[in-house]
C-alpha cells in the first residue's frame, strides 16, 4: 500500500528524515512514535504530499506519489491534521464533513446519492449523526476531533493519516477516537498511520509500531515486540517498566519516575 | 443557517431585491422618469436621460458593487482574515497612483472610449498586481499566503506615499481633482466607459462559481485543503489574478469605493452562512444592490449636486453592520 525507499528530507539544510525505508501493507494499522522533533509529523506530511519529496522515494499503491494529481491522491489518502481540535469555524458538522467529498465532485455537480451516502456513513461511524446540524464551534474538543475524522472518512480513503488524533483529549475521548479507528480499520480495511505520544494506545490499538529517533527508524515491526524496556529507554533516553495488564492479557508501559 | 430550502429562499429574496433595485433605480434621480414613457418616445429628452445617462450608471454601480463584494469574499477566504478587502493587496493604490499621475501630468487622450485617467488607473492596477506577484515569488515561502498579504500591504503603503507626493506637487485644481477621484463616484460613467467591466464581469464571476468549493476549504486551512484534493497553488493564483484584474477595472471606472468589498461579504455570512456556493450569489446580489442604492442616493439627496458615493456607502453600511454584529451569535459567524 505504502512503500518508502531511502527517503531523506531536509529542512533549511538540516536533515529531518534520514534514509527511511519501510513498507506498509493494506489493512495494517501503524502507530508512529518517537521523541519530539524525531520527524514523525514530517514523515506523515510526506506521505500525503503536504511536503514534496523529489524523485521516486514514496509510492502509494505501487505508483509514485508525485505522479498523482492532487484530487486523485485525496481519493486514496485522508488526513487528520494535528491540533485540529479547537477550531471555531462557522460551518455545520454536515457541511464540514461534506467538504470531504471534494475530490469526487466537479464544479457543476451537487452531491449525488453516493456522495450523500458516504457522508452519512462517516457520520454514522463516528456516531456524529445526531449533531449534524450543530456548528463546529458549539462542539467539545472530543466531538470536534471526531468531526475532523468523519470529514477524512468521507473521502472514502484507503489510507488514513492521523497526526496525534488523541492529543488534548481526556482518556475517555481518546479511547472513543481509537475505538472508531479500530472499527474503520477492521470493517472498511482502511490502512492507518497514526502519529501518537500515547505509548499504551500504540501498543493496544495498532498492529505495528514505527519508532523514529532523530529522523531514522529505530524500530519497525509488530507492536508486541515493542514492549521491551530497553528499546524504550534507548528511544526516549528515559527508563520505563513493562508490566502485564491485570485483566486484558497485554503489556503496558509505566514510566519510572525519579 | 437553516436547511437548503431556507438558504435558497434567502438567495431568492436577495435576487428579488436586486431586480427591484435595477427596475426602480434608473427611474429615480433629480426627476422621476416613468419607465413606460421612455418606450413611447424614444427620442425625447426623458428617454435620452434614461438610456444614455441613468441606465449605464445603474449598470455600472451594480456591476461594480457586485464585483467588489465577490472579490472581497474571495480574499477574505483566501487570507482567512476578516479584515481583507479587494484593495488589501494594493490594487486600488496602484490605480490611484495611475489616476493621480494622469491628472498631474495633464495628459489627455482616449482609447476605446476610455479617458486617460481611467487608462492610467487601470495600468497602475496591473503594475501593482505584477509587482506584488513578483515580490511574493522572490520569497521561497510564497506558498504562505501571509507573504502575499504582507507584500501587498507594503506595496500599497509605498504607492500611497507617492500619491501624497504627487498631490503635494500639484496645483490646487489638480489636487482637488485627485482628491475627488480618490473619493470614488459614478458621475462620468457612459456605456463606453462601462465596456471593460462588462467584458470581464461574466467570465470572472463564472470562475468564482467554479472555485466555490475550493474557497470553502481554503477558508478552513490550507493544508487541509491540499489533503482534500485542492490544487491550492492553481486555485490561489486564479483567485488572486482574477480578483486583481476585476478590481482594477472597477477602480479605473469609478475610483476606490470602500466598504462594499469588506462589509457586504460579512453581512452575507451573517445571513446565509459560510458555504461559498450560497455565499457567492448572495454577495454578488447584495453587493450590486447595495452600491446601486447608495449611488442613487448620492445623485438624489442634494440634487443637482452629488455626494461622492464612497461617503454614502460607509455612512449607511457602518451602523447597519454594527447592528448585525452585536445580534446574538453575530461575532461567532465572523471568526475564522
Amino acid at each position: 500500500m505504502i512503500k518508502v525507499n531511502n527517503l531523506n528530507f531536509f529542512r533549511e539544510e538540516k536533515p529531518v528524515l534520514r534514509d527511511i525505508t519501510f513498507r506498509i501493507e493494506k489493512g495494517d494499522s501503524v502507530a508512529v512514535v518517537g521523541p519530539n522533533g524525531a520527524g514523525k509529523t514530517t514523515l506523515l506530511k510526506c506521505l500525503c504530499r503536504l511536503l514534496r519529496v523529489g524523485g521516486r522515494k514514496i509510492s502509494i499503491k505501487d505508483r509514485c506519489i508525485n505522479d498523482y494529481r492532487q484530487s486523485e491522491l485525496a481519493e486514496i489518502t485522508g488526513y487528520v491534521p494535528q491540533g485540529s481540535v479547537g477550531h471555531t469555524l462557522p460551518y455545520t458538522v454536515y457541511d464540514f464533513v461534506s467538504m470531504g467529498r471534494y475530490p469526487y465532485l466537479n464544479f457543476l455537480s451537487s452531491m449525488a446519492s453516493e456522495d450523500r451516502q458516504a457522508v452519512e456513513e462517516s457520520l454514522e461511524q463516528t456516531s456524529m449523526s445526531e449533531l449534524r446540524n450543530r456548528y463546529l464551534f458549539e462542539l467539545s474538543g472530543g466531538e470536534q476531533q471526531k468531526v475532523y475524522l468523519a470529514a477524512a472518512l468521507a473521502q472514502s480513503p484507503e489510507i488514513l493519516l492521523l497526526d496525534e488524533p488523541g492529543a488534548h483529549l481526556d482518556p475517555g475521548w481518546n479511547a472513543e477516537i481509537h475505538k472508531v479507528l479500530k472499527k474503520v480499520n477492521r470493517e472498511r480495511k482502511v490502512t492507518l498511520v497514526s502519529v501518537t505520544h500515547d505509548l499504551n494506545t500504540a501498543l493496544a490499538g495498532f498492529n505495528k509500531i514505527l519508532a523514529l529517533k532523530k529522523g531514522s527508524i529505530h524500530y519497525f515491526d509488530k507492536s508486541a515486540g515493542f514492549a521491551d524496556a530497553r528499546i524504550l529507554r534507548d528511544l526516549f533516553n528515559h527508563p520505563f517498566t513493562v508490566l502485564d495488564h491485570p485483566s486484558q492479557g497485554l503489556k503496558i508501559f509505566a514510566e519510572v519516575m525519579k | 443557517m437553516g436547511d437548503a430550502g431556507t438558504q435558497f429562499r434567502k438567495v431568492l429574496g436577495l435576487a428579488i431585491l436586486a431586480a427591484a433595485v435595477l427596475v426602480i433605480a434608473p427611474s429615480s434621480g433629480m426627476e422621476w422618469i416613468d419607465p413606460r414613457e421612455v418606450f413611447k418616445d424614444v427620442n425625447g429628452m426623458e428617454a435620452r436621460i434614461y438610456w444614455d445617462l441613468r441606465i449605464p450608471r445603474v449598470l455600472a454601480s451594480f456591476l461594480a458593487g457586485a464585483s467588489l463584494a465577490v472579490c472581497g469574499m474571495a480574499f477574505q477566504a483566501l487570507f482567512r482574515n476578516p479584515l481583507a478587502t479587494p484593495f488589501t493587496l494594493g490594487v486600488s493604490s496602484g490605480a490611484s497612483l495611475g489616476a493621480s499621475l494622469a491628472v498631474w501630468s495633464g495628459i489627455h487622450f482616449s482609447f476605446l472610449g476610455l479617458n486617460s485617467v481611467s487608462l492610467f488607473a487601470f495600468g497602475g492596477a496591473l503594475i501593482v498586481v505584477a509587482l506584488v506577484w513578483f515580490a511574493a515569488s522572490l520569497n521561497r515561502r510564497f506558498k504562505n499566503t501571509y507573504t502575499l498579504l504582507l507584500a501587498g500591504v507594503a506595496v500599497s503603503f509605498f504607492f500611497s506615499s507617492l500619491i501624497l507626493f504627487i498631490q503635494y506637487l500639484s496645483d490646487f485644481t489638480q489636487s482637488y481633482q485627485i482628491l475627488r477621484w480618490l473619493m470614488g463616484g459614478m458621475e462620468t460613467v457612459r456605456f463606453s466607459t462601462l465596456s471593460p467591466l462588462l467584458v470581464l464581469f461574466l467570465p470572472v464571476m463564472i470562475l468564482f462559481a467554479v472555485l466555490a468549493r475550493d474557497l470553502d476549504l481554503l477558508s478552513v486551512d490550507e493544508e487541509l485543503a491540499v489533503s482534500r484534493g485542492v490544487d491550492t497553488a492553481r486555485s490561489k493564483a486564479l483567485v488572486y489574478l482574477c480578483t486583481s484584474v476585476m478590481v482594477g477595472a472597477v477602480v479605473a471606472m469609478c475610483g476606490p469605493i470602500g466598504f462594499v468589498g469588506m462589509m457586504v461579504p460579512h453581512i452575507c455570512r451573517l445571513i446565509v452562512g459560510w458555504n461559498h456556493r450560497i455565499l457567492f450569489p448572495a454577495s454578488l446580489l447584495l453587493g450590486g444592490s447595495f452600491l446601486t442604492i447608495c449611488d442613487t442616493a448620492a445623485r438624489t439627496i442634494i440634487a443637482p449636486a452629488e455626494i461622492p458615493v464612497g461617503i454614502i456607502t460607509a455612512m449607511l453600511g457602518g451602523p447597519f453592520f454594527l447592528w448585525l454584529l452585536f445580534r446574538r451569535n453575530g461575532l461567532k459567524f465572523l471568526q475564522s
